[in-house]
């Protein structure tokens, strides 16, 4: 459902080609790939959890955009996630236009 | 044990979903209760009997006593289309090892050598939890905040076979959504289960396809 709520809120017109991970262990080995210009990254996942892709996405460098979407919204989630590389971070229940706003603000439309 | 999900799979990670986020929400403030980091678990779906509660406290297991608060809600109204609504009763229920226990007296800065202590910081921690958890799924479910009557005493330092709800007694089936809490560093490891009778599934089925359509 989570994955569903964020393509939801992406607008209808974006020109972009969407795929789904079921957990961080799927999301990281499409980045390393190459085929990933931009991930909207959960924090709470099985097998591999969001912070952990993070740290691998730094680690090796990989050539990506990450905008966490979680409901981990604890003070220091957002510190620990933007430390590690992350562009944004957005609190869950999503907001279409928040996410929406963030996109454009940061150019990504 | 468990028994066969009363759900299709599309409602049980709905279910998942609005309880992940509604954990997290309480998360913030168990961080801020406990002045420590917390780790959240992906929360678990499960059908079970009444019987079996004790089997459904996947991370209380072992040989250490446990203590629990019980926090009884009614949810609702659920609307459904030609004048049908109803609502649901529940309960949550917030349990901790001995260790867990000791660990958090020792964070908030209290002892728990008296009963009427322990009994005081056990409540504060499960309000601080099921306050948020609990308004946080009926805002995503678009229902009223929920009614919650005084949170009680489940057990107290008893070993977990003797751990007893006795809200549920006289149920059969229910529904659970098991979520964990952990401080980062610490031994402190807290067990949230909401607990759902059978007889509120219809309702919980039609309010989770209403969030899927």
């Amino acid at each position: 459902m989570a994955r569903k709520q964020v393509a939801r809120s992406l607008p209808s017109d974006w020109d972009v080609d969407i795929t789904f991970a079921v957990n961080g262990a799927e999301g990281i080995e499409a980045v390393r790939e190459g085929k990933v210009e931009m991930v909207f990254l959960d924090l709470t996942m099985p097998v591999m959890d969001g912070y952990e892709v993070l740290e691998l996405i730094k680690q090796e460098s990989l050539k990506t955009i990450v905008i966490v979407i979680s409901g981990d919204i604890q003070p220091e989630a957002r510190e620990r996630v933007m430390k590690l590389g992350a562009l944004e971070f957005i609190k869950k229940p999503i907001n279409k236009e928040k996410l929406q706003g963030v996109l454009r603000d940061y150019g990504l439309l | 044990m468990s028994q066969p999900l009363p759900f299709t799979e599309d409602q049980r990670d709905c279910l998942q979903e609005i309880s992940n986020v509604a954990m997290g929400a309480a998360g913030e403030h168990l961080a801020g209760f406990s002045k420590v980091f917390v780790e959240l678990s992906i929360p678990i779906v499960r059908a079970t009997k009444a019987d079996d509660l004790v089997d459904a406290l996947v991370s209380l297991q072992g040989l250490e006593a446990v203590s629990g608060v019980v926090q009884p809600f009614e949810v609702g109204p659920f609307s459904f289309g030609g004048g049908e609504s109803s609502t649901v009763s529940g309960c949550a229920l917030v349990a901790i090892t001995e260790s867990s226990f000791r660990d958090l007296a020792q964070q908030r800065g209290v002892g728990i050598d008296d009963d009427a202590d322990a009994q005081k910081l056990l409540i504060q921690l499960a309000d601080t939890i099921t306050h948020v958890c609990l308004p946080m799924l009926t805002e995503q479910l678009g229902v009223p905040a929920p009614v919650l009557p005084a949170s009680e005493i489940a057990s107290l330092h008893v070993p977990l076979a003797e751990f007893k709800v006795p809200q549920i007694d006289g149920w059969s089936g229910m529904t659970t959504v098991e979520i964990n809490y952990h401080l980062e560093g610490h031994p402190f490891n807290c067990d949230l289960l909401l607990i759902l009778p059978d007889s509120a599934t219809a309702a919980l089925c039609k309010a989770l396809d209403a969030l899927l359509a």
